[in-house]
């Protein structure tokens, strides 16, 4: 062989090996990098967000540091079209490129198939499609900020007719449609190899009752993404067809003879929207019921109820969406209807409650990191859905609607809980994923100032919203009688700032975790999910031998289990002692 | 190299009824889109006939006498690939499977035509509503369309290759090509017949 | 009790204020019981030392609990709210003053970035040489049904009356209404609660409560300019609709 010949072959070699990562089928890295996608993400977003804040506290005032790089034309000031890029952007981002990839992508690939004792998901090309799609989602979005006209501004509701060719002339606006649309396939795509992959890939004796709750979580989003992404998806479509080719479906008023209705669009949007608010939350929902288990040393209190719950939220979801509309002139049958649902759907929510509360009752609470980012969900989801039914009720919703009690409101339950479970989730399974322990200590101290700052950055924009200011507003001392509202936006900022240094401890931890952290064994927090039984990292097929199940996920406190193999939990193939 | 989550048991028939899973929810989802779709245009048609007024709107009576005899030739066309497709599933032979494949690309070209003898006569999507419907609904059915014929002379392709193309597979394009049929069908009726 | 909520000069809207004390009194009570729970339970319950006890609460206790967790919600707070909103909605919100004499009828044209407001005149009627046309400047009578028809030029916009409780979005292509009765007469903001573009922010107008022989000074007033400055051949100024009969 020559040397040219070795070379080549070398290159090739190292080449398919480059691309064997970068296209990798195995679950276990696609998760990852949905991981680090949805990390980056959430940090532009985030600092999207401290930006929004600076112009809420100090209006007119040019940012510091960043301000006259980021925008010189107005010598670093936030100007008025830019705050609406701004709030478009993260919320956008949020809720589309970090949650979702994070939670689902990212949690949702890696633990399935070993909580189910699979070696992959049921369509691992299909997995692989499923993340590059959602890239192609991030670079379509990305190129969005750069048109030449501005980015996306009409917010990431995009409602017509601002989200036309009437409100949003240029390109950003069609960029985001179709960077959504990616994100949306890509979202379908996972939900099919979700939804398969439990129905039909469970281990030999893992009835669907003895599946941990976790999977109950990401298989309900699953089911929630098959059926509600494509309405937004058709949506989509519509928009995209009135701003390509003209088409009338959403445009309409006195200066332009169309016949579209712009609420056509809302009902599609919504009746996306509502399940999408449950799509990032049960999976927080499934991982804080597994964990409060595992940390209180027993099983999870009303495993049947929970799961029943979770059914019940889930078929609810659907019907409850008309109460984002509460003020476009619905009918009062509409409009009753619609209350009463949303009202019922906080009942099954309230026994969520119940589960995890009952957990704790009588247990032996270890406050880990991942437990208390687990607690931390069950505060603020109770603050932040309680302040749903102020919403829910069409007669104070009136008042509240599109103000900041909405904000408040949606960031409590959509952004602080589903953060805490993102991080419970990251602290619980770093060890499985990199093969090392996070510090427990930087654990703790960022669990406590994210905590805190996340009550009281959101718990003070209910003040604001019962105060009446209106959301979307660059300076909100425009109207005189929000003006004495500014000290409080003034501490919505700095505990928003607090908060955002905070998560730098975060990102200390989890870097230098990667590399110094100590290694981390099989079963560093002795539970007895599937996961659990193989090594930190698991090996590229999961499973040397397929297991077969023979109890539940929560077998932990079990005295005859304790009695015949000396310790607390229970494996789940290990069947129960008799 | 990919690893199949199943490695035990009659793996066959076992990853058959996965795909066959797979597939229910895939098509759910699409369903649900076109469904989308389709509640978008009633509720159109409704609020713009509410007042008694007649559909399609003044301006646009013509629209759909242009347009319906391509949609029958379409509708034919989508109705002979669907029953190459359900030969193919049966025997996964490349007669079948190019049949199948040609009757994909006739429908996506009837398609095609369409949009051009509208656009010749000055039909554009920007005409009202609906010829928004129509071409709205239509294109988007022509993309998927698109995909199944794809679906399909990949196929053909590698049968007449000598390749052996697994049941399964042929099966589960068939299906997709019947669900595009029975979606064309769905939407045909709601444009034209409605 | 205290929420911070802006001044209320209409004569409903204390119901608002009622519904929005009953919520927060009951969800702060079953929230701290809630809290309670999860308190008690995280200083009494911390292992290693103590032992967990093996329940499934799959039994009786399990599903009583539930029960009794899930009623208190529903018959504590769902029901009670939704019963008496929506009394209140039937009686207040959604009773239209369409038969009503006294009502005061005026049509909102909401644009980017400003709100027209147009009364019908003397004829009584809109869209004539005598329509009374204002910008920003929305002026009606103490004591009497305020009634708005509501659409917008261009996109979606929100009148919102922060010190009326209420608010109502003005969608282009269809005709949305808003009723309010003031009770004190004074100078109030008019803010848009819709994002409609860059300037949403500095859509604001001002509402002004008159008193009875004020408002007829006025009017009368405006009356006499609009037929003044009428001008048939400006399309911008005919923008008003005949009012939308009750459905």
């Amino acid at each position: 062989m020559t040397r040219r010949t070795r070379t080549t072959r070398a290159i090739r070699t190292t080449l398919g090996s480059v691309l064997d990562v970068v296209f990798s089928r195995d679950h276990k890295v696609i998760g990852k990098q949905f991981l680090w996608l949805g990390l980056v993400f959430l940090a532009v977003a985030g600092a999207l967000a401290m930006l929004i804040r600076w112009q809420l506290a100090h209006p007119g005032v040019p940012v510091p540091v960043v301000g006259r790089w980021l925008f010189p034309g107005s010598g670093g000031v936030v100007g008025p079209a830019t705050y609406t890029v701004l709030f478009t952007m993260h919320g956008t981002i949020m809720i589309f490129f970090a949650i979702t990839p994070i939670l689902i992508g990212g949690f949702g690939n890696f633990c399935l198939p070993l909580m189910l004792g699979a070696r992959d998901m049921a369509f691992p090309v299909l997995n692989t499609l499923s993340f590059w799609t959602m890239f192609a989602a991030t670079a379509v979005l990305t190129a969005s900020f750069f048109a030449p006209l501005g980015p996306p501004a009409a917010g990431w509701t995009a409602y017509p007719t601002l989200s036309t060719a009437i409100g949003a002339p240029g390109v950003a606006q069609t960029l985001w449609v179709v960077a959504i649309y990616l994100n949306g396939a890509s979202s379908v795509m996972g939900a099919v190899n979700y939804i398969t992959t439990v129905v039909r890939l469970r281990a030999p004796g893992m009835g669907f009752m003895r599946m941990p709750l976790t999977v109950w979580g990401f298989w309900m989003a699953a089911i929630l993404n098959a059926l509600f992404v494509p309405v937004l998806a058709a949506g989509a479509v519509l928009l995209f067809f009135d701003r390509v080719f003209g088409t009338r479906f959403f445009i309409a008023g006195s200066t332009v003879k169309a016949g579209g209705d712009p609420v056509l669009y809302q009902h599609l949007f919504w009746i996306f929207g509502h399940p999408e608010v449950y799509i990032l939350i049960l999976p927080a929902w499934g991982i804080v019921g597994d964990l409060l288990s595992f940390f209180s040393r027993k099983p999870a209190y009303g495993y049947r109820i929970t799961v029943g719950s979770l059914i019940a939220i889930e078929i609810l979801s659907g019907v409850v969406y008309g109460h984002h509309m509460f003020t476009t002139g619905l009918s009062p049958l509409l409009g009753q209807g619609f209350m009463l649902l949303t009202m019922i759907i906080s009942v099954p929510s309230v026994l969520l409650g119940v589960g995890w509360l009952g957990t704790l009752w009588r247990g032996s609470i270890r406050l880990t990191t991942p437990m208390l980012f687990a607690l931390g969900l069950v505060f603020v989801f109770g603050v932040g859905g309680f302040t749903g039914l102020f919403l829910a009720d069409v007669l104070s919703d009136v008042y509240l609607h599109d103000t900041y009690f909405v904000v408040g409101h949606f960031h409590l339950t959509m952004s602080a809980a589903v953060l805490m479970g993102a991080f419970a989730a990251i602290h619980f399974w770093f060890p499985k994923m990199f093969g090392r322990m996070l510090d427990e200590r930087l654990g703790q101290v960022h669990f406590a100032i994210t905590f805190v700052t996340l009550l009281t950055t959101f718990g003070l924009q209910l003040v604001l919203g019962l105060g009446g200011m209106p959301r979307r507003l660059v300076d909100p001392s425009a109207y005189a009688f929000l003006r004495p509202l500014l000290p409080l936006n003034r501490w919505v900022t700095r505990s928003a700032f607090v908060m955002g240094a905070g998560q730098l401890v975060f990102v200390v931890n989890f870097f230098y975790s990667l590399w110094r952290g100590p290694k981390a064994g099989p079963n560093p927090w002795q539970v007895g999910t599937l996961e659990w039984t193989v090594s930190s990292p698991p090996p590229h097929h999961n499973f040397d031998q397929l297991p077969v199940v023979k109890s539940g996920p929560h077998e932990l406190g079990n005295p005859a289990v304790l009695a015949a193999l000396g310790r607390d939990y229970l494996v789940q193939t290990e069947a129960i002692p008799p | 190299m990919t690893v199949r989550a199943q490695d035990s048991g009659p793996a066959l028939e076992a990853r058959a009824a996965t795909v066959a899973v797979g597939l229910v929810v895939g098509f759910a989802a699409l369903v649900m889109t076109f469904g989308a779709l389709l509640l978008a245009y009633g509720l159109v048609r409704v609020q713009a006939t509410a007042e008694g007024a007649a559909w399609p709107p003044a301006g646009e009576r013509r629209l759909l006498a242009v347009a319906w005899p391509f949609a029958l030739a379409a509708t034919l066309t989508a109705v002979l690939g669907s029953r190459a497709a359900q030969l193919a599933s049966r025997n996964s032979r490349a007669p079948a499977l190019s049949a199948a494949a040609l009757a994909g690309w006739g429908f996506v070209a009837i398609q095609v035509l369409t949009a051009r003898h509208l656009l010749a006569l000055g039909i554009r999507p920007s005409s009202g509503l609906a010829a928004s419907v129509l071409y709205a609904l239509g294109t988007f059915h022509a993309l998927h369309a698109t995909a199944a014929a794809l679906v399909m002379s990949r196929l053909a392709i590698r049968s007449r290759c000598g390749e052996v193309v697994r049941t399964t597979t042929v099966r589960a394009a068939a299906a997709f090509v019947h669900l595009v049929t029975a979606l064309w069908l769905v939407i045909g009726l709601a444009v034209f017949v409605w | 009790m205290p929420l911070g909520l802006p001044h209320d000069a209409s004569a409903h809207g204390h119901h608002v204020d009622a519904i929005l004390r009953y919520l927060t009194v009951t969800t702060a009570v079953y929230l701290s019981i809630l809290v309670g729970i999860l308190g008690v339970a995280l200083i009494f319950y911390r292992g290693p030392r103590r032992r967990a006890v093996y329940t499934h609460g799959t039994g009786r206790g399990g599903l009583a609990l539930a029960a009794v967790a899930g009623a208190a919600l529903l018959f504590g707070i769902d029901v009670p709210a939704v019963v008496r909103s929506a009394r209140q909605l039937r009686a207040g919100f959604w009773s239209y003053p369409d038969r009503d004499p006294r009502a005061v009828r005026i049509e909102v044209l909401a644009q980017q970035w400003a709100w027209n407001f147009r009364y019908a005149g003397a004829d009584g009627r809109f869209g004539t040489a005598d329509d009374i046309l204002t910008l920003n400047d929305l002026r009606v009578p103490v004591d009497r049904p305020v009634y708005l028809q509501l659409t917008s030029k261009d996109v979606v916009h929100s009148l919102y009356l922060p010190n009326f409780r209420t608010k109502v979005d003005a969608i282009p292509g269809t005709i949305t209404r808003l009723w309010f009765e003031p009770k004190e007469t004074g100078l109030f903001e008019i803010a848009c609660a819709q994002h409609c573009g860059t300037w949403h922010y500095r859509m604001r107008g001002e509402l002004t409560v008159l008193d009875e022989a004020a408002f007829t000074t006025w009017t009368a007033r405006a009356a006499e300019d609009a037929r003044l400055r009428f001008d048939p051949t400006d399309s911008e100024a005919h923008d008003g609709w005949a009012w939308m009969p009750a459905p």
